[in-house]
């Protein structure tokens, strides 16, 4: 059995703007920081700017050379200035489902997997199309950001659960039972399923199998959660919540790792071409960043402070 | 017998989570799927409006389970049918070394239970202060005779006491300040 030498992060969510590549590019310099080796991949569709974050002018190669010009992915590693950070960048197509083929993508994560590193951090950008997604289940360790703002948190939502059916469909068509899921979403209105959660209910009443399918792909599947861009200390009860309703509405298991609170000087340092971490160690966003870090490491929670709790307070924070 | 573990995962508290927990989680929890959190309401674009009153309702139905409070729907429900707690071997060994039951004693057994005043108000019906001063031997600020009798009972057979025993060690403690008031 092969050893696994690295740790995959991936960052996807959703929505544009919530923030994912400023969270991304720290939590990578972070890990950098504590003495590992990194090597950040930037996958972004809308528009990779990882290189900006980190004050890298755009390198060279980019993912386009690996797919067009198969360029071996250990080649377009480039390093930033921060010790121990390697950068991958991406490219306006580069995971545009146009241009590549299912070989191209197996190759892509073989390679990724084969990098002789510490951690992989992944940022997938804002959408959900097919090539994203599959890119997301490749983590060890999937992890969305967003931000205490409906439309924000709404396309989160839709986005995890995508990824949790493209997860069931890929893991019925192992079984060669590629068609239950399709058959079953297709007839969905005489089975009265409207939504993911009905759908996996419908799927637990069937035969032994489908029911040890669905039950090992539900428990197997655990989304790492990122608040960020707090205006209100408050709204950190928000990821709390996010937890709950995706228990109760999708019987999906979350992890809520931190949150980061906003701060003017994030703007700034990116138009300087600053990494953040760097320019700003002590800020409170530095320190968010490292607790998360540090949570999504050891798989731990953020805590409730249970003096928010009392019944009276929270009717302020909700 | 049921299976109490649904009842913990639908307050999401780990299985066995002591009465204080549960009624944090049953507070919080209610609140936050009667508000308008934008948490829940991006979800609810796509259900329909009954799943959130279903999923208050399961998490009423979870605390009533897990507290032993029956349905205040169901008119006949007599305090005496509610189940009593069980008592850990711990609990067992602080409950054989009292010889009389006061105040205190009372007190003790409650708290190594896991309970707060809450908590037992909810069950017995009792009011908050009566149980507080109960357990203080505020005899004076306690109401009639008649009616205490009966609180001592009802509230030392919820805690699986020897509630005979019990009522009957702090009437007599009542009365013996009652005469030598």
């Amino acid at each position: 059995m092969k050893q696994k030498n690295c740790e995959i992060w991936a960052l996807g969510g959703g929505k544009g703007g919530t923030g994912k590549s400023f969270v991304t590019s720290s939590v990578a310099t972070y890990l950098a920081s504590k003495g590992k080796r990194v090597v950040l991949i930037d996958a972004d569709l809308g528009g990779a700017n990882l290189h900006t974050f980190l004050g890298v002018g755009r390198p060279r190669n980019s993912l386009t050379d690996f797919f067009d010009n198969k360029v071996p992915l250990n080649d377009i590693i480039v390093d930033c200035n921060i010790s121990g950070l390697g950068l991958v960048t991406g490219n306006l197509y580069s995971l545009d489902s146009e241009n590549i083929k299912y070989a191209q993508k197996l190759k892509f994560f073989r390679q990724i997997k084969s990098i002789d590193t510490d951690y992989i951090i992944i940022d997938l950008g804002a959408g959900s199309n097919t090539n994203t997604i599959d890119t997301f289940l490749q983590a060890d360790k999937m992890i969305v950001v967003t931000m205490p703002e409906i439309t924000a948190i709404e396309n989160m939502y839709y986005f995890i659960k995508n990824v949790f059916f493209r997860k069931l469909k890929m893991a019925f068509s192992t079984y060669g039972m590629k068609d239950v899921i399709q058959e079953t979403w297709k007839h969905r209105k005489t089975h009265e399923i409207k939504n993911l959660r009905e759908l996996v209910d419908h799927l637990m009443k069937g035969s032994p199998e489908v029911r040890r399918i669905v039950d090992a792909e539900l428990s197997d599947f655990k989304i790492h959660i990122i608040l960020n861009q707090l205006r209100n200390p408050k709204d950190a009860s928000v990821g709390h919540a996010i937890k709950s309703v995706c228990s109760k509405f999708l019987g999906f298991s979350t992890i809520y790792v931190g949150f980061v609170e906003y701060d003017e000087n994030v703007c700034r340092s990116i138009n300087k071409k600053q990494p953040f971490m760097v320019t700003y160690p002590i800020s409170t966003v530095s320190k968010e960043i490292i607790k998360a870090t540090e949570n999504l490491i050891e798989g731990r929670q953020v805590t409730v402070r249970k003096e928010e709790y009392s019944y009276g307070r929270l009717q302020q924070v909700l | 017998m049921e299976d109490f573990n649904k009842y913990y995962d639908i307050l999401e508290i780990p299985h066995g989570s002591p009465p204080h927990e549960i009624r944090h989680a049953y507070q919080h929890l209610k609140l936050l799927y009667s508000s308008n959190s934008i948490a829940v309401s991006s979800m609810l674009l796509e259900f329909p409006e009954e799943s959130k009153q279903h999923i208050l309702a399961e998490i009423e139905e979870a605390y009533r389970k897990l507290m032993g409070i029956e349905d205040p729907n169901i008119i006949n429900q007599h305090p005496k049918e509610r189940p009593p707690m069980e008592l850990t071997p711990a609990v067992k060994e602080i409950v054989s070394a009292i010889e009389t039951f006061g105040g205190a004693d009372l007190r003790r057994v409650r708290e190594a239970l896991g309970l707060d005043i809450n908590n037992m108000a909810d069950v017995t019906r009792i009011k908050r202060q009566y149980i507080d001063d109960m357990e203080n031997e505020r005899f004076d600020a306690l109401p009639a005779e008649v009616y205490m009798r009966g609180y001592v009972s009802e509230y030392a057979r919820y805690l699986g006491l020897d509630h005979a025993k019990a009522a009957s060690d702090y009437m007599k403690r009542y009365k013996d300040w009652k005469t030598n008031k």
